[in-house]
């Protein structure tokens, strides 16, 4: 932890809401790019945000500054967004309708935004890959920890985030050039 | 496409080759027009999806956050804390008492030649007035 960091911790410990407030203004846009990777852009990801906060600062006590506040707090996020997935998947039939929908919308999109629609897609595709996969993409590569940070996230060896890496850019390129060809 | 250098091109771009490894693929994508393709194409969906996640909450994030976790630290919850408190001293004490007592009982029931059965499990027909005509009074 850096000093200031540590300042906050501290504070934010003693329940100085202040410091409380720091502590999301500081790490909103790192959870926020880790929830909506995972989970896009739904109405529920700002409930599974709070809820991210809410449990560290519960935790609070508990923690002694091993890990960075950023990883821990990401940690916190990835497992309510595959846990939120887990339920997502219990309501399949309902998810592949709003799929179905959300790429329809795009296509009609995409005649007059086509660079935009590009991001769209991977966007999309990036939902349709499984979560083991999305998990390292979205840590890797949207909240840019190096591989062993990943791998100290998600507890896996670093040989494992390799391995989903490069199997999940496979799949989602997969999807996308799937989805050209369905366009086209 | 040779798994082994797909491996490899993969495995390039999130973490350093060894020299052997990197030569390997520098001469396969030398060699490869389909290779370099699949290179540029994976550079610029990394890039694409880098670029364009979304980094935001709705507006008033911070706020929403904040009026949630007020009420777990509202007065209400501080005497939860205290009874909580108090919940945690007084099990020990339980909980010690009920050790002393077996421990004595224990005790009666093996000199139980010496003592009458009431007496082990400390049940006395001493009643309240009995007591009150005692001396010490």
């Amino acid at each position: 932890m850096t000093q200031p960091e540590d300042e906050i911790i501290r504070r934010a410990k003693q329940g100085h809401e202040d410091a409380l407030k720091k502590i999301i203004e500081i790490y909103e846009h790192k959870v926020a790019a880790t929830v909506i990777g995972i989970l896009g852009n739904g109405p529920e990801v700002d409930d599974i945000g709070q809820e991210t906060f809410v449990q560290f600062f519960r935790s609070l006590p508990r923690f002694r500054g091993e890990s960075q506040v950023g990883t821990y707090i990401t940690r916190i996020a990835i497992n309510l967004s595959l846990n939120e997935l887990k339920r997502r998947k219990r309501h399949a039939k309902l998810l592949d309708e709003n799929l179905a929908e959300n790429v329809r919308i795009s296509r009609n999109r995409s005649d007059q935004e086509s660079a935009a629609d590009i991001k769209n897609m991977i966007r999309q595709g990036l939902q349709q890959l499984q979560p083991e996969f999305k998990a390292v993409i979205v840590l890797r590569l949207i909240n840019g920890y190096s591989t062993r940070e990943t791998a100290e996230i998600l507890s896996l060896a670093q040989g494992t985030v390799l391995s989903r890496l490069a199997r999940g850019q496979a799949k989602l390129r997969q999807i996308i050039a799937d989805m050209i060809k369905h366009k086209s | 496409m040779d798994t082994g250098i797909l491996k490899l091109l993969y495995r390039s771009l999130d973490s350093p080759l060894k020299k052997k490894e990197r030569l390997r693929l520098d001469r396969a994508l030398e060699e490869s027009e389909e290779l370099r393709q699949l290179r540029s194409e994976l550079v610029a969906m990394r890039q694409a999806i880098t670029e364009g996640a979304v980094r935001s909450f709705r507006p008033q994030f911070v706020e929403r956050t904040m009026s949630r976790i007020q009420p777990t630290r509202s007065p209400a919850n501080k005497w939860d804390v205290l009874l909580g408190a108090y919940r945690t001293a007084f099990r020990f004490v339980a909980i010690v008492g009920l050790i002393i007592i077996a421990v004595l009982i224990s005790y009666n029931i093996a000199h139980k030649d010496l003592l009458p059965q009431d007496a082990i499990f400390y049940a006395s027909d001493l009643t309240i007035g009995k007591l009150l005509q005692m001396p010490v009074f």
